[in-house]
Order: structure tokens, then sequence, then C-alpha cells
């Protein structure tokens, strides 16, 4: 039997609905994970528990025993962090049609990729702090205020901002407790607005691009509040974009496979914050199906088939995705509003995150956005007013914890 | 005051004894000054009413009404206990529901407020007492998010 072999997924979000989709294509779902929580996910055909995804022959060992039963490897993907560009590899090993094995793995460490990318205008100023390098005269200083990040972090968990010297050794301390034999990465601070852009490369060719606006909201950690799609942009400004992406993606070799990019018009230039080799998680894949018609998450699964992906628009709307965040710390009790919210003319999906006696707290990073709205309309002012109004009826009830 | 706790018996009738039980405990959340802790017992319960609710000889649980404040409730407070006449003067504890409604669904009741209505009640005519958590007395709902 036709089968996809998926490493990791989450419950919620583009790594569950990738397993929904592939379902639909006709394939066995089999699923790898070390969450035992999993195994009664409805559209796995087959959950296989690994304590260690990483374990290379573990996983290797299990998938030739799938083979000996009869089924059919047709793709081995991962849409979750770390095991992007390991699914990649394991895709080689299996002799599939695979992705860009080797840029996957540059755009999972955020050092190795602004080391390969140094030389382009995109990449702002940085600078690497190794484990053994001492804390004083740290030559950043000068340029408060910095971002500090963890190599491997993702979902803005580990991406800290200073504006002091103090706050900087403080920062760059505790991430050197929690990462202790990694280098850590410190980049200037940059103003401006952010955006996210979705790619999909075939063969060398950007085949699909989509451009959105974040709303990032800062108190101590950076949190995206709101997606605007599409973003609007002037031309030059979007054939600027398109040049740098393709430079990056010629340095990088990335020819195949699809990724995200966030980038920042800082001074109305383009400056690369990141790059993560998978597309967005979260609702990113209702928000661009909801805008174009396309079913982004179906085309990069088909590519990964070694097939060819359809990215003909059939639909042009405006979507605002706006995210849910709380203030107060609490038990949750209840949740009220999720109906009034649908009623609402142009929200096309609204989803709560946590379940009745789930302790809730203010957003430390993008896991503790609680519920999201997304609203379509005609023009980019209407949707996010329609997203704000379902958002208002969203209320949660909570007991001091 | 355990002495008090532990005698045998007073009335005919065992409800209006565990009322009376009830009284007792609920008076000894306020008025228990001890040596050395002083008012301790009081802070750590944080109320001075224990709730229950009261099933009838029928069956169901006991309503009791007030007009004049349009509250219908099966939560009361002991107030007093009347052991020769076997009554008990009860009054009415406001149930709330999550947002701070008056609700009369039992599903919804999360929050009790205590009344000055008083109600007088025969105890012959109840056959069960059920206590409940003094947390409903005083428990904070935070509803977010603020816009």
């Amino acid at each position: 039997m036709k089968s996809i072999v998926f490493i990791g997924a989450y419950k919620f979000g583009t790594s569950k609905e990738a397993l929904t989709i592939a379902k639909g294509m006709g394939y066995a779902v089999i699923l790898f994970t070390d969450k035992h929580s999993h195994l009664d996910f409805l559209e796995v055909d087959q959950v296989i528990f690994i304590d260690n995804l990483l374990n290379e022959q573990h996983v290797m060992n299990e998938i030739l025993v799938l083979q000996k039963i009869g089924k059919q490897i047709c793709a081995c993907v991962s849409f979750i962090d770390p095991y992007v560009s390991y699914a990649a590899r394991l895709s080689t090993l299996l002799g599939l049609k695979v992705v860009s094995f080797q840029p996957l793995s540059l755009m999972e460490n955020k050092i190795t990729l602004r080391e390969t990318l140094k030389h382009l205008p995109i990449t702002p100023a940085y600078w690497i702090i190794r484990p053994e390098d001492s804390l004083q005269k740290l030559k950043c200083i000068s340029h408060l205020p910095l971002i500090i990040k963890a190599p491997v972090s993702n979902g803005s968990k580990d991406v800290l901002m200073v504006k002091t010297p103090a706050k900087l050794t403080n920062a760059i301390q505790y991430l050197r407790d929690k990462y202790p034999n990694n280098s850590l990465l410190i980049e200037e601070f940059l103003e401006g607005s952010q955006y996210l852009v979705e790619l999909v490369i075939q063969n060398d060719e950007l085949k699909f691009m989509e451009v959105m606006e974040q709303d990032v909201i800062y108190n101590g950690k950076f949190i995206v509040g709101a997606y605007k799609y599409p973003a609007i942009l002037e031309e030059t400004l979007y054939k600027s974009l398109i040049s740098h992406i393709s430079t990056v993606m010629g340095e990088l070799g990335f020819s195949n496979g699809s990724c995200h990019m966030e980038m920042k018009l800082a001074q109305n230039e383009w400056m690369l914050i990141e790059i993560n080799p998978r597309m967005s998680g979260g609702v990113m894949n209702q928000i661009i199906e909801e805008g174009t018609g396309i079913n982004l998450l179906k085309e990069i699964l088909t590519i990964y088939l070694g097939e060819e992906p359809e990215f003909t628009k059939t639909r042009s709307k405006y979507v605002n995705a706006r995210y849910i965040t709380i203030q107060s710390r609490g038990r949750l009790l209840k949740v009220k509003g999720k109906e009034r919210a649908l009623e609402h003319e142009g929200v096309k999906y609204v989803y709560i995150k946590p379940v009745v006696g789930a302790v809730l707290k203010k957003p430390h990073s993008m896991g503790d956005r609680y519920a999201c709205i997304i609203a379509v309309s005609e023009s980019e002012g209407q949707a996010e007013e329609i997203a704000l109004c379902a958002a208002k009826e969203i209320k949660f009830y909570l007991e001091p914890f | 005051m355990s002495k008090e706790l532990n005698n045998e018996r007073k009335s005919n009738h065992c409800i209006c004894d565990a009322l009376l039980e009830l009284k007792i405990l609920q008076d000894l959340l306020q008025n228990s000054q001890t040596k050395f802790f002083g008012s301790l017992l009081a802070k750590i319960v944080g109320t001075d009413t224990i709730p229950f609710l009261l099933v009838t000889q029928k069956g169901d649980l006991l309503s009791l009404h007030s007009a004049m404040e349009d509250i219908e409730t099966n939560y009361f407070r002991i107030e007093s206990v009347d052991l020769e006449n076997s009554s008990a003067t009860l009054s009415l504890l406001r149930p709330l529901d999550i947002e701070g409604n008056l609700t009369t669904s039992p599903c919804d009741v999360v929050r009790l407020e205590k009344t000055s209505i008083c109600k007088t009640v025969d105890v012959t005519c109840i056959c069960a007492i059920q206590p409940l958590d003094t947390e409903m007395l005083k428990r904070k709902i935070i509803i977010e998010p603020k816009w």
C-alpha cells in the first residue's frame, strides 16, 4: 500500500493538517512519534512510537520492517523542528525523490545560516558568542539594542531583546545556562514592519511565493499577534524581495522544497530575520487557502512525492488571522464566544486551543497564543476589522492559579 | 469547642443535630482565637460560611425563594437551630454563574454570595444535608482577554 511516513507532529496546526491531507490524498499515513498522546490521531493508519526520533538506525529499521510487510513508502517528511532535514536525509537513504537536504540542514541552525549568507546585503550585523568567550569587552555592546538567539530554538522561546549592557550579559548567561555547549547568535535590532514569505522551489524555479505582514507584539518576547495576507507592497519592493530570495536560494543551493522566510523592511531595505526549512506552523495553510484557493500543504506533499504541483490561484481575497493572548495567569474554567465569533460575516475559522483545566498565562512563546480567528474580505481593512470584532466575542474564564 | 461537637444527640431529629454541628463548625471558623496564632484558622479558610444543600423527604433539593430580591436558591448558610421546635433559620446564598449572573441551573453555579435574607425551615421535612466546598464563597473569576 502506498504510504507516507511523517516524522513527528504537533496536536494542532500545519504538521497535524499534513496528516489529514495525506490521508485525503489516498495514502496510508504512518507517524513516527515520541509522544504517547499521538497514539489516538484518527487520520493516522499506523503510529510507531520511538523514544528518540533522531535515532536514525532505529527509525530506518522500523521503515524497513514496514517495507517488508508490503508498505510502499512514497515519501518521508516532517513539518516540525528539528526533524525537517533529518526526514530529508532518511528519504535519501530510502532512495526517494527528495527535497534539497543540505540547504535544509543549513537553515536549521541560525548561526550556520548567517555565516553562509554573511556577504549579502539582507544579512543584518551579527556576532557569534562561543561558549568559551569572555563576556568582557563584547564588540556588539556599542550596537544596543540587540537580539540574542539560541541557534536551534523556535517559536520565539529563546529570542531575547536587550537594551542595556547589563541585560545583555544577563541574557547571554541565561541562554548559556540553557544551552551550555552552544554558541549564541547576537544580531542588531532592526526597526520596521515584519513579513513572512512562504516559498516553494522546484528544480531551481520559484514555483510559489506569497507574502504576508506580521503584527509582532513585544512584551519581553516577540509574539506574532496577527497575519495580514496579502502584504501590501510597492512593486519595486516586491521585485527586490523576489531578487533577494533568488539570491539566497542560490547561495544555499536550495533547488527543491519548501521553506518560509521572515523578513524585515528596515528603512525601505529588506533584511533577513530568519529562514525555516519548512512551511510555517499554525494556521498558515488556512490563511493561504482562504486567500488563494491553493492548498499549499497538499502541493508540498505532491512535491515530496515527486509529482507535479499545481499552484493556480482560484480566488484572490484579503485574509486576517488574529491570535488571542491573555495577560493574567489562571486555570481555565470555561471558554465562551466561539459560536458568536463564527456568526460574524467573513469569519471562516475559529480555533480555541486550551481545554478546561489548563493553566493559561501571559505569552512567553508562540505556544501561549490561545485562540485564532481567520476572517476573509474584499479589503485588508475590512478583514482586519471582522477578525477583531470576532476576537472580542471570545472570553476565557479563569480562576487565579 | 470539641466538647460541644462531641455531645450526644440533643434533639429528637438527627438532621437538627447535624445542622447544629454544622453551625458549631461554622462559628469555629470565625470565632477561633488561639493563644499563639490568633485568628489563623479564619484566615486559612477565608470565609465564615459553610454552604450546603438540603434534600427533602420527597427526594428533591429544598428550594427557597425571596420575592423581595427575586432569588430562588438551593444553597444555604445556617444561622440558628431551634432544637425544641425542630426548625432552623437559614440565610439564602445567591447562586452565580461564571459571569456573575444569578442562575438556577446547578451545572452553571460556580460562586455563591451571602445575602441577609433569612427563612425558617421545618427540619422534619428534611432527610439529608450536603455540605459544599467553602471555596464557592470566595472564588474569584478572571475574564480574559481585556480589550
